[in-house]
């Protein structure tokens, strides 16, 4: 009840994108099952909502410890490039673990230079964010690398129990990531370590062991993110895949309410607001204004978001309130 | 000492890149590549000028690239399309660009807002502003542009120092002579504090 409270601006949002997507397109909440898979505008939503569900998870983590994360959507790229070049000659397994160890890899670099050689976070991951697109080309050869593999694909188009598999890897990632931080104190360290690093160091908490992991964690995540894109389209481009897309997943994680400065995070607001992010685009897309529309209104919301979460207008609020 | 040592880096890393390049292609050295590369470099080191100013105060401006991108499709279309005079478009969308930047300024500091997310807010309501004016390529037909473009001293052995290029070593002249630290030291906002990293 408590996690629900804490998210009520982000469930009203939520239901208040739905509703004005309902009101543009008529079959917006229509859902039929069809050879065992859900369909229906609504169930696109969280399906293209996925990736960036996938890439809030490790983001809101690194955001957390006051750091930021630009690399995830070059991660992707080179996570979709290795999937894709090995689809048809290895089993799923084997695909996976070289897709997501690779990812692992990245993020491992990224946290080595933030954690141990102190470069600012924004700079540190802008090497890999400029560098991964060149990484993947190079694995690609600079083509788009296509494979006929159905077991991969099916991480993309299948479905397990009607739920498109997208929208089941993110409910998994979150429930493993849920487990690991809100499980043990890893959470609270995460925390301690971006409210007051120098603090948190003194009392004991091993501050370059968290901000390494959760570099590696969101390289993690981004590689999974890739492997989904990839297979979505049964191919990996080293170009497109993931283009801007740690963007939007910084704006999922602000959405969530997590400060940009650390010390908090919440994963289930950062998947949520992954899913208004991808709502709005459908809605905007469904609605038949134009497109171009759609970076407008985005930045529109965010600036509303920004305007709640405002220190300056909580406090004028408790202000308010106290008389 | 430690202070310069990043332009020193910087430096070092320009010269020895342009050697190498020197030695491969040994036209690398006459003015005509140098004057060209201020040219075609003009647009970026004017940005870095302003961009400059937002580090020094702890902050970032994201929105830099779709402010470019929004400027010259208003440009084109006021110039070719709505008939204004190129000189007025400049004055107008120089002022629309000023007072877009100081919204921004204005949000971060009343509001408190983090510089990243302002500015990635303004990233994407320019850029969405130019694909609402136009998603298609508008070419300039004034007169003005070609004559500018015209415009240049010529440096011994043949190179060509554009108006474009002047502008922007004029930017940098100004930003540089503004930037200076006189009497007392650039004072960071609590967002300079903020962005050091962990551990």
């Amino acid at each position: 009840m408590r996690v629900l409270r804490s998210g009520a601006p982000q469930l009203l949002a939520f239901a208040a994108v739905l509703l004005a997507d309902r009101l543009a397109s008529p079959q917006f909440l229509a859902v039929h099952l069809q050879d065992g898979r859900l369909f229906g505008s609504l169930v696109d939503v969280f399906n293209r909502g996925a990736p960036v569900a996938l890439l809030s998870l490790g983001m809101v983590l690194v955001v957390a410890t006051g750091g930021i994360d630009l690399s995830v959507g070059a991660v992707m790229a080179i996570a979709g490039a290795v999937a894709a070049s090995l689809a048809d000659s290895y089993p799923l397994p084997v695909v996976l673990a070289a897709a997501l160890g690779t990812g692992l890899a990245c993020g491992l670099w990224n946290g080595f230079l933030v954690a141990s050689l102190r470069i600012q976070p924004i700079v540190a991951t802008l090497i890999l964010m400029v560098a991964g697109r060149g990484i993947a080309q190079l694995i690609t050869e600079g083509r788009i690398v296509t494979f006929a593999s159905s077991e991969l694909a099916f991480l993309g188009g299948g479905a397990l129990l009607g739920v498109p598999m997208p929208v089941v890897l993110v409910l998994v990632m979150l429930l493993l990531t849920l487990a690991l931080v809100r499980g043990s104190a890893l959470g609270l360290m995460i925390e301690a370590t971006g409210g007051n690093a120098r603090a948190s160091a003194l009392a004991g908490i091993d501050t370059r062991s968290v901000t390494v992991a959760v570099y590696a964690w969101s390289g993690l995540c981004a590689a999974l993110a890739g492997v989904v894109a990839a297979a979505d389209i049964l191919g990996a481009d080293a170009n497109n895949a993931g283009l801007w897309l740690e963007l939007d997943a910084i704006l999922a994680v602000v959405v969530a309410g997590s400060s940009l400065l650390g010390g908090r995070f919440s994963l289930w607001l950062a998947v949520l607001g992954a899913f208004i992010i991808q709502a709005m685009n459908t809605g905007i897309l469904l609605s038949g204004l134009p497109p171009e529309l759609n970076l407008v209104v985005k930045a529109a919301v965010v600036l509303a978001v920004l305007l709640v979460q405002s220190p300056r207008l909580s406090g004028l609020t408790l202000l308010l309130r106290k008389p | 000492m430690s202070r310069n040592l990043p332009v020193l880096v910087a430096a070092l890393l320009f010269a020895a890149g342009y050697s190498l390049c020197a030695t491969q292609f040994p036209a690398f050295l006459t003015t005509r590549v140098v004057g060209n590369l201020l040219t075609d470099n003009a647009f970026l080191g004017i940005v870095a000028v302003g961009t400059t100013f937002v580090i020094i105060s702890g902050g970032i401006d994201l929105s830099v690239g779709s402010v470019v991108g929004f400027t010259t499709v208003f440009l084109a279309l006021a110039i070719d399309r709505w008939g204004i005079p190129p000189l007025a478009a400049f004055g107008l969308v120089l002022g629309a660009a000023v007072l877009f930047g100081a919204a921004m300024g204005a949000l971060i500091h009343v509001f408190e807002m983090p510089p990243f997310i302002v500015t990635l807010a303004g990233m994407f309501l320019a850029r969405g502003a130019g694909f609402l004016l136009s998603t298609e390529s508008v070419p300039i037909n004034a007169p003005l542009y070609s004559a500018v473009a015209d415009l240049s001293v010529s440096l011994p052995g043949g190179g060509r120092l554009t108006l474009t290029a002047c502008v922007m070593l004029g930017v940098f002249l100004v930003g540089g002579g503004c930037s200076t630290p006189r009497a007392s030291a650039p004072q960071s906002t609590r967002w300079a504090a903020a962005a050091t990293p962990p551990g």
